[in-house]
């Protein structure tokens, strides 16, 4: 019953024991703290947090982009046999090209700016695949069409200021995909967009992950949207991931409070009755994370046990694992009504 | 019935574009009204206008054309008098530059509370403790600055510093679009809580429409400078007759099921606001777009069918989605 | 079940002042230098073995000893106390010369950038006017006129410097007055006045003091300068600018009495300019 769930052998992505240390005020302080997870071969994994969950930065230091201060502080992150930790940046580009790329959430930072959008996705796909420009160029069009970009020859020839935002972004994600990339990193590409716009590029990574068989590592705050896109998900709060699950499984009967709160945070648009919780105080910062389990000092269901003493994952079921010693504590609390299409919940 | 708090009337504001030197509506005669005590939507993405028409009536844009009263009272073209200033207040979206950075949260309530309400330092002090209390926060934070606070702490001061004048109306531009869902809840429950303790009225800005139905009265829906819908909360949401509306409703991603089909979604950008399609704003992207959304703008009118004060503008609001080929 | 009543927010405990961080190490020599050079100006007369205009003509030029540690001068005074005095006299001077191009500067560059309209083209053109001639040629142009002494220098020093604080803050006042803070302020009902005073400029303030750093160091060296060219404070107050034009005449044989006081001078731009870029770095880690 202790053993972990995960059948990794064969993953894409396999990430074991990442820790990530930061640098603030002159004093280091562990902002990821040993997340061991997997991405399968053409499957999307949702990555779930709130600001100060360190979800951005394994993202980041999966790929070695980390900002200067943050440092690996001990794990290995495995892509297709290549382990990524501790690669000199000559070999990490190699690997960035050949199979993983990311989509950032501030697409200014992400884009060149003194080059323009088409070229930038030209570039990417004929660096990757290898082709001529003639072919690299339709394919940044169809690409483009396929983002929803209603002028693709106008707007790629523009440079990146001179887009809107939404539009931005969608070059971004445009030029990640150019270069067909086995594994797609996104880091809340979809925040800043308008709610359509969002709706259409979910639609687009969906069919692309079908029709590619593309992997996905998708980091967000909107459990929504990996309801869309995911199949797994992996809950992370203060550094460490204290659920997993299949998505629709762990939406519909979480195991943790954290994750139970998170949904019934979430104003549903279909059912006005649900009364909205709001978790009370807020995530710890860095330096600031309690003994025990870290979600204990918020947690309605918290009693003496949890302040104290390590709180590894560990299953509940065939699927999920929790890091709650307690889980029994919420069940039956399901947020969400029995779903009528999928019987989920009944 | 008692006049509304709050009352736009065909109004619109109007930028000029720096290129070219285009004129922008980026307002087109809304007509909308807040009355006392109610919580009222307005719904967009951007390039709606929402922003735009929240700052018209906090006089932070001027109005070019229609009129825009609070109790009756034109809202002034220059700078505004005291009183009306302590009438209607503006919570802003950003918590990490809504507050100065540079000021003690004691310091920005007791300046207002001095200056605006004209209490004297002590009373200021005391007055200032009531107000963080009154938004859930402990008095040790008269003492913190912002860059010490938390995104939902920093709303919640500037919720409160909004409230030291007593306004009646408060002006809520995306107030919870920067927080994380859990903080959220919070933000919105005391949107509620206040109106039900205080009277406060509020016109609640979002392009968050889950947000929207859990507080809001009343919701109007905006696309490019212009209202399309307008109703009650539970009407609009349940038949909404625009298909904008029902774009904006598909497109909302749903915890419980994964649908990716975007039936009823729409594809594509917004126009440009300098360069609008003829008739129908929304006719590039609406699937029931024909000739007809060409030549002839709709109007805002009640559909057959609708319950009374829900109206929208579309030549084919009457009929509902079932009925369809 | 229900959830718990939320009428109150668990409280995050409010962190106190946030433990000083290391203050850079240009900041703490800046300094430094700076307390020392100021320390003795202020405690010249204490410090000072002999009065700055004391002549003795039996003991001119005398080379350094114990009984005058730098030696003395052409006209028998003792060099160590001249350069006490003077760096009275410099830094004084300076010091004032620079804070009042600060205070117009910056209501202008506020009001410039705030009001914007007409008021920041005026303001803009007459800066661009001002700008236009080099730094010293319209200095000593208007001390020139003005006749010397210190009441011109601070004129002519005022009228040519105002310039770069005016479009610091007015750049800061740009960009400041879209922000949500101030925007809000306004809706508040706050006056415009207060608005600038106490809200936008207290905040763009902090690029201004670094620059006024580097500039105490150019009016050091222009009262210098005016004092080299004899249009700056006149005998027999020691400055160091002075002290260099009379030394002048001794380079072969008597260095010492027109380099000393050079030495002071970069000694003393050297620790401002250290402070400068340490207050920048502090500043900016804000």
């Amino acid at each position: 019953m202790s053993q972990p769930v995960d059948r990794s052998e064969g993953a894409l992505l396999e990430v074991s024991g990442l820790s990530v240390t930061v640098t603030a005020d002159g004093r280091p302080a562990r902002a990821v703290d040993g997340i061991t997870l997997h991405v399968g071969h053409g499957e999307a994994v949702g990555l779930v947090g709130e600001s100060g969950s360190g979800k951005s930065l394994t993202l980041r230091a999966i790929l070695g982009l980390l900002p200067p201060g943050a440092a690996v502080a001990g794990g290995s992150v495995i892509f297709d046999g290549y382990d990524l930790v501790g690669q000199g940046s000559r070999a990490l580009r190699r690997i960035r090209g050949t199979g993983i790329s990311m989509v950032f959430q501030e697409p200014m930072t992400a884009l060149n700016p003194v080059v323009k959008v088409g070229d930038q996705m030209v570039d990417a796909a004929r660096k990757r695949l290898g082709w001529g420009r003639a072919e690299a160029r339709d394919h940044a069009l169809q690409l483009a069409k396929q983002m929803g970009i209603t002028e693709p020859e106008a707007s790629l020839s523009l440079y990146p200021h001179e887009l809107s935002g939404g539009l931005r972004q969608r070059v971004m994600i445009a030029a990640a995909l150019a270069s067909r990339p086995k594994l797609l990193l996104c880091d809340e590409p979809t925040t800043a967009l308008d709610v359509t716009i969002q709706a259409q590029i979910i639609e687009l990574l969906a069919r692309l992950r079908d029709e590619l068989a593309m992997s996905m590592l998708y980091v967000t705050h909107d459990l929504a949207v990996v309801a869309q896109l995911c199949t797994r998900v992996e809950v992370m709060y203060a550094g460490r991931i204290i659920e997993r699950g299949p998505v629709t499984e762990t939406f519909a009967a979480p195991s943790h409070p954290y994750t139970l709160g998170l949904l019934r945070a979430t104003p549903d648009v279909d059912d006005v009755r649900a009364e909205l919780y709001a978790i009370p105080g807020s995530a710890p910062g860095v330096r600031s994370r309690p003994a025990g389990c870290p979600f204990h000092p918020r947690c309605q269901f918290a009693s003496t046990e949890c302040e104290s003493g390590d709180f590894p994952l560990r299953a509940v079921s065939r699927t999920q694992e929790t890091a709650c010693a307690f889980p029994e504590r919420i069940e039956g609390r399901a947020r969400v009504a029995p779903d009528a299409e999928t019987g989920v919940g009944t | 019935m008692t006049t509304p708090l709050l009352e736009l009337d065909q109004a619109s504001v109007t930028f000029r574009s720096r290129r070219r030197g285009v004129q922008v509506r980026a307002v087109d005669r809304v007509s909308l009204s807040v009355n006392s005590a109610e919580i009222v939507g307005l719904v967009g993405e951007s390039g709606s206008g929402k922003s735009s028409l929240a700052r018209l009536t906090v006089g932070l844009n001027r109005l070019s054309s229609g009129s825009a009263s609070f109790n009756g009272v034109p809202l002034p073209v220059g700078r505004w008098p005291g009183e009306l200033r302590q009438q209607i207040q503006m919570v802003f979206q950003d918590p990490y530059s809504s507050l100065n950075p540079r000021m003690t949260v004691g310091q920005q309530l007791s300046e207002l509370l001095r200056i605006r309400v004209g209490l004297s330092r002590a009373e200021a002090g005391k007055r200032s403790a009531q107000l963080l209390d009154q938004v859930h926060l402990p008095a040790e934070l008269l003492d913190a600055r912002p860059r010490q606070m938390s995104g939902g702490q920093r709303q919640r001061v500037a919720i409160a510093k909004a409230l030291t004048q007593g306004p009646d109306l408060l002006v809520a531009d995306e107030p919870v679009s920067a927080l994380d869902v859990s903080v959220q809840a919070g933000v919105i429950k005391l949107f509620g809580e206040l109106r039900r303790e205080l009277g406060v009225a509020v016109l609640f800005i979002s392009h968050d429409l889950a947000v929207v139905r859990h507080l809001c009265d009343r919701v109007a829906v905006m696309y490019m400078g212009q209202i399309v819908e307008h109703g009650s909360t539970g009407e609009v949401f349940s038949d909404p007759r625009h298909p904008y509306t029902r774009a904006l409703l598909a497109a909302i991603p749903r915890v419980t099921t994964a649908r990716t089909e975007t039936s009823g979604a729409v594809k594509g950008d917004p126009p440009s606001l300098t360069r609008l399609p003829s008739g129908c704003r929304f006719r590039l992207r609406c699937p029931l777009a024909q000739t007809r959304c060409a030549e002839e703008e709709p109007e805002l009118r009640e559909p057959t069918g609708a319950a009374a004060g829900h109206v929208a503008a579309c030549h084919f609001s009457d009929v509902r989605p079932e009925q369809q080929p | 079940m229900s959830s718990p009543s939320l009428t109150a927010v668990a409280v995050v405990p409010v962190t106190r002042v946030p433990v000083r961080r290391r203050l850079p190490p240009s900041l703490i020599i800046g300094l430094t230098i700076l307390i020392i050079i100021v320390a003795a100006a202020v405690f010249a007369p204490l410090i000072a073995p002999y009065s700055p205009t004391q002549q003795d003509l039996t003991n001119i030029l005398a080379g350094p000893s114990a009984k005058h540690w730098l030696g003395t001068d052409e006209l028998g005074r003792d060099i160590f106390t001249r350069l006490l005095y003077g760096a009275r006299t410099d830094l004084s001077v300076a010091f004032i010369a620079v804070l009042s191009p600060f205070v117009l500067g910056t209501c202008l560059g506020a009001a410039a950038g705030y009001f914007g309209g007409w008021l920041d083209s005026v303001i803009m053109r007459i800066a661009d006017v001002v700008v236009a001639f080099p730094f010293y040629v319209l200095v000593i142009l208007l001390v020139f006129v003005l006749g010397p002494g210190t009441r011109s220098i601070y004129i002519a020093i005022t009228v040519v410097s105002w310039v770069s604080y005016a479009r610091i803050v007015r750049g800061g006042t740009l960009v400041a007055k879209n922000e949500e803070y101030v925007l809000s302020a306004r809706v508040a009902g706050i006056s415009d006045r207060r608005i600038i005073f106490r809200h936008i400029v207290p905040n763009v303030i902090t690029q201004a003091i670094v620059f006024a750093m580097s500039d105490i160091v150019m009016d050091i060296l222009a009262i210098v300068t005016l004092g080299y060219l004899g249009l700056g404070i006149p005998p027999p107050t020691p400055d160091w600018g002075s002290m260099m034009a009379e030394g002048q005449s001794f380079l072969t044989t008597h260095w010492e009495l027109a380099t000393i006081p050079g030495i002071a001078v970069v000694i003393t731009g050297l620790g401002l300019s250290l402070l400068g870029d340490g207050l920048a770095d502090l500043l900016r880690a804000e």
